[in-house]
């Protein structure tokens, strides 16, 4: 639906309204946006910040029966407990922070990965087979799941083969999440294949990517171990939240349950530096246990 | 996913009054969390055989008979059915007055072949209040309530406070009385301790040993203590008792946030006897009963929320037995064959406010080491650390390379091993690990040390990827 649909039909409901004598109400009128020529309506806003971490941390209920209580249970989820309300709706500060961590999740969505931040680590750009953006990313995931005719080429041109290790990034749900964890992660994992005696392969970034393209790269590098750093779906004003998922020699066919997943990577999760090194553990296991995932797993039964 | 594992437990406490033994099964458990790396827990602590409570076996005032100890110990293991090597993990910990006692050593000596080899000895204030509470059931009352708790202690020479908060430890004390600062048998007083005689001035009661007592005087001396006891739970003080604390006041008061009272006073505070003579007060032979009447009694503690704990009078002893193991973090790096280890001393640099660049953490580091007294050719010990943030790489490489040039200076063989708080151990393994050669190396995380501290760290469990670990503090009163 376009803005310009939008803007009818909120039009003809508040015709309708005006009709049935049924005006918006003045206060209403002094929030609504500026018309041209008209100056900016001031907006006040007589409250602090509420995301800060402090202002998540402390709870909105009026007299606690026990406010040392209520704090630690807020203090065990993330959840948006203990926040009070406003009569039976939420209170200003709820919705303000709810609508702040929306948009912090929209943003690491549809946000592209920091090219400076790609060049960084020497990673070439590839895309998979979406060509209309994020929206038809969202829209799409099996083209996600393939590398473009293009990015087969360069792929099979640029990278070495048959690596011990073949590490990838995508942007997957969260550019945030790649930006907050890659310089941290990066270097253990490259580090620990030379401590571990493992050849690690020519590295690059996937651009519209979602975790079956996995299958694509086996098939053109045969890795050993593909280790994809992803984005994860964020969650609501989190967004810093990256996964590793990992195959034993992936080949087209695969499914996740060839695959296992280290997810909820970041400083406040699993850090990204100790990620790293269990990230390289969990590979050497795959590759002296010459299997992933489900198969994996019942083999330690 | 693993199997579950068990490991045999042995809990003795050697208070002022009282010894017991309790044998305990630790269940350890892999914990699958989905996504994220497994850990291990320890799911269920089951008591397998528990002793009678018997007399602390005396030569004389001062002195505790090593030999009738371990004879009574030796003859508990039998009745358990357990012998010393099945014994994996636990602690023997000597309480209060007992400590000062001049055979402290003697006394360990005597056990050391029933202790088993993981078993350690703690001691000192504030493990000792640690343990009790955890023994007691404060602590998980604490988490399981989101609340804070402060257990008070009471035994027969030494009371121990500790207020924990969400199943956290967040303070303690301890002040050296108990039900036995005077002794009395057949109406007659027949030892006041040093305490005693400062509690009974301080109380303007006049007797001595070979007095007899009236109820009324006692009263007043248990009500002098009940008033202590208050300023052990507020972290308050007086002139008395500033002269029977062992720390300093507790720096978190308790006052206003439920309170449980263990040890033998504990066991009377909830279930009262009637006290009307003092031969009903002495039946132990000492005024224990008294003071937990007192407690009952003290129109201050009836503002406070007083719980009654799963455990009163075992709560030191089950502590000690199910509570003092504790586990590494998940992702650690540790060249086995060098463990287990035993009475490893921990040492702690300060890197305070210091730039975390190589150089500064090795001199660091040999700085705190020169504190020690240690043979570097021949004893063991850990550097430990807590980070105030998280880590990028560099820093990371920093502090490897800093452990890395600080380990220069130790003979080739000497293994390196570090402990941090954060979870770190793993990268900081295998960055260290691509710089150290063939040095062998531990790091573990997700363990908080204070320089002063002893460790014992067992065989790895779960595939090798966490050790578990003892704490203990050898600083004995002096
Ligand atoms: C979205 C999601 C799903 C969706 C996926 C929908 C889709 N087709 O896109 C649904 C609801 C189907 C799902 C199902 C399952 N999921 Co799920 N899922 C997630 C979630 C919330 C976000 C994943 C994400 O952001 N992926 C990144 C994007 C870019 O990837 P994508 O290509 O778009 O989507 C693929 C992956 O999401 C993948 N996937 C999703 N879950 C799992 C689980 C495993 C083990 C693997 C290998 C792959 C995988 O499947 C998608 C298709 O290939 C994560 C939570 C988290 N913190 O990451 C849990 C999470 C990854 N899922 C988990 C689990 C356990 C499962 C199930 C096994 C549950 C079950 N018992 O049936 C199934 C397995 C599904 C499968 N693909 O085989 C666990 C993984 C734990 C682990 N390491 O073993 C996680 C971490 C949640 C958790 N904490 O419990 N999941």
């Amino acid at each position: 639906m376009d803005d310009q649909h939008l803007e009818e039909i909120v039009n003809a409901v508040l015709k309708e309204l005006a009709a049935m004598g049924i005006a918006p109400s003045s206060r209403t009128a002094r929030s609504a946006p500026a018309r041209p020529g008209e100056s900016p309506p001031e907006v006040v806003i007589d409250l602090g910040d509420p995301a800060t971490p402090a202002a998540r941390g402390s709870p909105g209920v009026n007299h606690p029966a026990d406010s040392d209580g209520l704090t630690a249970l807020m203090e065990t989820t993330p959840a948006r407990i203990g926040v009070g309300r406003s009569g039976p709706r939420l209170r200003t500060r709820s919705l303000l922070l709810f609508q702040s961590d929306l948009a912090v999740t929209q943003d690491a969505l549809m946000r592209d990965v920091d090219i400076k931040l790609l060049d960084e680590f020497n990673l070439f750009r590839v895309q998979t087979r979406i060509t209309g953006g994020k929206q038809e990313y969202l829209l799409r995931p099996d083209l996600g799941r393939q590398l473009s005719n293009e990015a087969r080429r360069v792929v099979a041109e640029r990278c070495v083969k048959a690596p011990n290790i073949q590490l990838c990034v995508g942007d997957g749900l969260s550019a945030a999440a790649i930006e907050a964890n890659l310089r941290k992660i990066f270097p253990v994992i490259e580090a620990g294949c030379k401590t571990g005696g493992l050849s690690l392969g020519t590295p690059f970034f996937i651009q519209y990517c979602r975790v079956g393209v996995m299958n694509d790269i086996g098939d053109l590098l045969h890795p050993d171990v593909l280790i994809l750093l992803i984005g994860e779906r964020p969650g609501l004003g989190r967004a810093d939240s990256m996964s590793a998922y990992m195959a034993y020699r992936p080949k087209s066919g695969d499914t996740d349950a060839e695959r296992d997943v280290i997810c909820n990577i970041y400083d406040g999760g699993t850090n990204p530096l100790e990620a790293g090194a269990y990230t390289l553990q969990l590979a050497q296991k795959m590759i002296r246990s010459q299997a992933s995932g489900v198969k994996l797993k019942l083999m330690e039964k | 996913m693993d199997g579950a594992r068990q490991m045999v437990s042995v809990g003795i406490d050697i208070g002022t009054t009282t010894t017991q033994i309790i044998f305990s099964e630790l269940t350890l458990v892999t914990v699958a969390r989905a996504g994220q790396i497994p850990r291990l827990d320890i799911t269920e602590r089951r008591v397998l055989h528990e002793s009678e409570i018997v007399f602390t076996p005396l030569l004389d005032a001062e002195t505790i008979d090593a030999q009738r100890l371990a004879e009574f110990l030796r003859q508990e293991y039998q009745r358990a059915g357990i012998a010393p090597q099945q014994i994996e993990t636990g602690a023997v910990i000597i309480t209060g007055e007992t400590a000062r006692k001049k055979n402290a050593d003697q006394i360990l000596k005597a056990i050391a072949d029933l202790a088993g080899d993981f078993v350690v000895t703690v001691a000192g204030p504030n493990v000792e209040g640690m343990i009790a509470g955890r023994g007691s059931g404060a602590s998980s009352y604490s988490r399981q309530h989101f609340t804070t708790v402060t257990n008070i202690d009471i035994g027969g020479g030494s009371a121990n406070s500790a207020v924990f908060r969400q199943g956290k430890l967040a303070a303690s004390a301890a002040m050296n009385y108990g039900g036995r600062v005077i002794e009395i048998s057949d109406g007659m007083v027949r030892a006041i301790t040093r305490a005693g005689q400062w509690i009974m001035d301080s109380a303007g009661v006049y007797f001595a040993v070979g007095d007899r007592p009236t109820l009324a005087d006692l009263h007043r001396v248990t009500d002098a203590m009940t008033e202590v006891t208050l300023h052990l739970i507020e972290g308050s003080t007086s002139p008395l008792a500033a002269k029977l604390y062992q720390t300093p006041p507790s720096p978190v008061s308790g006052r206003g946030k439920p309170v449980m009272f263990s040890g033998g006073i504990g066991y009377y505070f909830y279930d009262p006897i009637p006290l009307s003579t003092v031969a009903d007060v002495s039946r132990h032979g000492d005024i224990g009963p008294l003071l937990a009447e007192s407690l009952r009694d003290c129109p201050a503690l009836h503002g406070y929320t007083i719980l009654r704990p799963a455990e009163t009078q075992r709560a030191t002893v089950l502590g000690a037995s199910s509570q003092t193991l504790i586990l590494s973090g998940s992702t650690i790096w540790a060249d086995q064959s060098i463990l287990p280890l035993k009475n490893v001393p921990v040492i702690r640099p300060d890197l305070n406010e210091k730039p975390l660049n190589a150089d500064t953490i090795a001199a660091a580091i040999g700085e705190a080491l020169r504190r020690w007294d240690l043979n570097l050719d021949s004893d063991f010990f850990a550097v430990s650390h807590e980070f105030s943030h998280s880590l990028d790489y560099p820093q990371l490489v920093q502090i490897a390379q800093g452990l890395v040039n600080f380990s220069r200076s130790l003979p080739a063989s000497r293994p390196l091993i570090a402990i941090i708080k954060q979870d770190y151990a793993q990268a900081l393994g295998q960055t260290v690990k691509g710089l150290v050669g063939s040095r062998p190396l531990l790091v573990i995380d997700q363990v908080g040390l204070e320089e002063g501290d002893y460790i014992d760290i067992g065989a790895p469990l779960m595939d090798g990827r966490v050790v578990p670990l003892v704490v203990k503090t050898l600083i004995f009163y002096h």
